[in-house]
């Protein structure tokens, strides 16, 4: 990553779009502590976040890229592992834990082994692991994968919601769609630099665009995608 | 696409098992090569019997008939084949069966339901044919040429490879059968809850049968004459005894066999193939229609149980280890396996007093084993994230963890059942064992595997060995010596709190400089240069 620069305030849906392995992942990670940055700081409340990493760590919530949980623990021993983790008590998680998992619709699976679950479900536990603690700062890497319908018009509320109760969204996703109907801020990388940030419509006049998908394709990707598709149809077409 | 799809279902069988098997599995190649060497090593250790040069040298008679020999070192090698079959088999069962993946993934293709099933079927032949020739490889010959290598002509050699590559062959096909059947028929008769929960339970009784079997190998010349004379009881029933009995007849010396004997070996080798075919059609229905051979859903663990420890990383770290040494299959199989060894190593070894030290060790060192095999290290995020050690929680969590299953599964036992002495050794030497072994210990278990752990395992292994022969030894002499005049408990008493004032100092100098916590499966730089 270079010369990356960014802010979130309180209520804040800041959208994170780049194509692949343009380091989405890799800000993901230094801003949950997985990666130290070789360089450069991150700041929380104005202080790097170094010199207290365990107290910002309480503050945030993670929803890591594809929800690697444990097989053989059910979804409540998975989430209560979580939950002694972040040193919640048990009244607070029993209570908390079985809201969260009716809202999601999977109640009736918290005593079935995550091995047996389907990506959406692993993907509704790590979005509850993530908010059970209530955290000021959430950090989505790509949340809507493997979500069906429903469950991902329900996340987008909730996120919605979450930001107008004064919570700041981080929300790296390559889904420009989602990013543009979600999102008022913006930040726009290309092989792990920055190529835009700021406001979403600002951010988007100041480019000359007036669709984001416009503004990814021209500056992120830079390919024709119009060509790209031609190509394979005329491969799926050849004899 | 007949053969395709039978490359395919072999492929399948081999490949690494369930996701939470961590380094428990092994490459194809590694364990093919791990599982031929001990027959062309006992076979080649032979020669120190029938080596007539060796014999020479050190004056003994010539034998005057080596095959009733012979037939007693075939069955340790029959017993080795049939006891790796079937341990392989139960390791391995869950593969064998088609499963959704399977119905996913071939159900949209234009393949006709019959032409599936027998390729699986086809398959399940060719992996358990090469599998058992791999196992009997070296032993396949090399046996009978050290035998018959006084013999004049071919004849005697080529008649006892027949015989040998038969019974071997023969008596693994019926320990896959006996092990797959039985598999089967838990899947037919089980209601689906109690599945998971009694597979580990019967995979374990028959894996510690196996290995009971295995570790007894050396009766059997002794057992083969009983049933010669007529004086054997229970062994007439015992299967490996049935198929070594087909060797008489295969060398035309009916005087070694018992034909009621090998008639049996036939009798229920088609009984057990029959029966591991049906239970294969109602796995493979169940497996393939989509319907659960294995239920998922759990109880929860009381909640008590679970919640000892002061920082929350230490009750988490406990909950977890707890939850996954019970509820990852191949972690609670390792353990148990391990354990099996350790109280058949002890039974064998005749002295009741020693059965203790021997089950001790085992289980202390194979739940420390298991810490070090990671389950699903990619899902250890939320510890990285989230944990924060304040003092030495990973050893407190280890410690705990070994002491309670010590103390439940050996001691508790051990305090009913025999002298005081006893429980006192075995608890010191224990104490004194289990802060030996985590020296060092900065992990949570079964979240990472030790840095440098692939470098270091046979000596691992070595060091086991030399402790399950020394730990029984040393415990065995205490007992005895405490038991003499109980005032001597002071004295094992002091060394062991001396040890313990020790510990802390023993404790630094090992982890200096070291990271408190660690999370990655990388070497620490013995030198690091800094230019």
């Amino acid at each position: 990553m270079d010369a990356v620069q960014f802010s979130i305030a309180r209520g804040d849906i800041l959208g994170y779009l780049g194509p692949n392995g343009s380091g989405k992942s890799t800000t993901v990670k230094m801003l949950t502590g997985l990666l130290e940055p070789t360089s450069g700081d991150i700041l929380f409340h104005g202080r790097p976040v170094r010199e207290d990493l365990v107290g910002y760590k309480r503050a945030i919530g993670y929803v890591p890229e594809e929800a690697q949980l444990y097989s053989f623990l059910t979804g409540w021993e998975y989430l209560e592992l979580i939950a002694t983790l972040r040193n919640i008590p048990p009244r607070v998680f029993e209570a908390k834990t079985k809201a969260m998992l009716e809202a999601f619709t999977i109640y009736a699976y918290r005593d079935v082994t995550i091995g047996s679950y389907s990506k959406g479900m692993r993907q509704r536990i790590a979005l509850i692991s993530a908010t059970m603690h209530n955290p000021d700062l959430l950090i989505l890497d790509e949340p809507f994968t493997g979500l069906d319908v429903s469950s991902g018009i329900v996340l987008r509320q909730v996120i919605e919601q979450l930001a107008q109760a004064g919570k700041a969204i981080f929300f790296a996703s390559p889904a420009i769609e989602v990013v543009e109907r979600l999102s008022n801020q913006l930040v726009l990388l290309r092989k792990g630099k920055q190529i835009a940030a700021g406001n979403m419509a600002e951010t988007l006049a100041q480019l000359g665009f007036t669709r984001l998908e416009d503004a990814f394709v021209q500056m992120a990707e830079q390919t024709d995608t119009a060509q790209t598709a031609r190509n394979i149809v005329a491969a799926i077409e050849a004899a | 696409m007949f053969r395709t799809l039978v490359k395919h279902f072999a492929r399948r069988l081999v490949q690494s098992g369930s996701e939470d098997s961590g380094d428990l599995d092994m490459s194809l190649g590694a364990m093919l090569a791990l599982l031929a060497s001990p027959g062309v090593f006992v076979a080649i250790g032979l020669l120190d019997k029938y080596s007539s040069l060796l014999r020479y040298f050190r004056g003994k008679p010539v034998f005057a008939d080596h095959y009733p020999r012979a037939v007693g070192d075939g069955y340790m090698l029959l017993v080795f084949s049939m006891a790796v079959t079937g341990l392989v088999t139960l390791w391995k069962w869950d593969r064998i069966l088609p499963d959704m993946t399977d119905r996913l993934n071939l159900g949209p293709l234009p393949i006709g339901a019959r032409q599936t099933f027998f390729a699986s079927l086809a398959a399940i032949g060719l992996v358990v044919g090469v599998f058992i020739i791999d196992v009997n490889a070296g032993s396949m010959f090399v046996f009978p040429m050290v035998v018959t290598a006084e013999s004049h002509g071919i004849g005697p050699f080529a008649a006892l490879v027949l015989a040998h590559v038969l019974a071997l062959v023969l008596a693994s096909v019926f320990t896959f059968c006996l092990c797959f059947s039985t598999m089967g028929l838990l899947i037919a008769a089980a209601p689906p809850r109690w599945f998971g929960g009694l597979s580990i339970l019967l995979r374990s009784a028959m894996g510690i049968a196996l290995l009971a079997m295995w570790m007894t190998s050396s009766k059997g010349h002794v057992w083969l004459r009983m049933t010669r004379e007529g004086t054997a009881t229970w062994q007439t029933w015992y299967p490996p005894l049935w198929f070594a009995s087909l060797y008489g007849p295969l060398i035309g010396r009916e005087d070694l066999a018992v034909a009621v004997l090998w008639q049996r070996a036939l009798w229920a080798l088609l009984v057990t193939g029959l029966v591991a075919l049906a239970g294969y059609v109602i796995g493979y229905r169940r497996g393939i229609d989509g319907r659960l051979v294995r239920s998922s859903q759990r109880r929860r663990w009381p909640g008590w149980l679970l919640s000892f420890g002061k920082t929350p990383l230490e009750r988490a770290a406990f909950r977890f280890s707890m939850q996954t040494l019970w509820r990852s299959e191949r972690h609670s199989l390792l353990v148990i396996a391990l354990l099996g060894a350790g109280l058949v190593a002890g039974v064998m070894y005749g002295d009741a007093n020693r059965v203790p030290f021997f089950a001790g060790f085992s289980l202390v060192l194979a739940i420390r084993t298991a810490f070090g095999v990671a389950a699903l290290p990619a899902a250890n995020w939320p510890f990285r994230l989230l944990a924060v050690v304040e003092g030495d929680e990973p050893v407190r969590v280890a410690r705990r963890l070994l002491w309670l299953h010590f103390g439940v599964l050996v001691v508790l036992p051990v305090v009913a059942l025999c002298p005081l002495a006893v429980t006192l050794a075995l608890v010191l030497i224990h104490a004194v064992l289990i802060e030996a072994l985590l020296l060092g210990f900065r992990q949570i278990p079964f979240t990472v595997r030790p840095a440098g752990f692939r470098n270091t395992r046979l000596v691992h292994a070595l060091m086991a060995l030399v402790g399950l022969l020394f730990v029984p030894w040393a415990g065995g002499w205490i007992a005895a010596w405490i038991g003499g005049q109980p005032l001597r408990a002071i004295v094992p008493l002091a060394a062991t709190a001396v040890l313990f004032y020790y510990r802390p100092m023993a404790a630094e100098a090992v982890e200096a400089g070291r990271a408190r916590l660690v999370f990655e499966d990388r070497e620490e730089d013995l030198i690091r240069l800094r230019l």
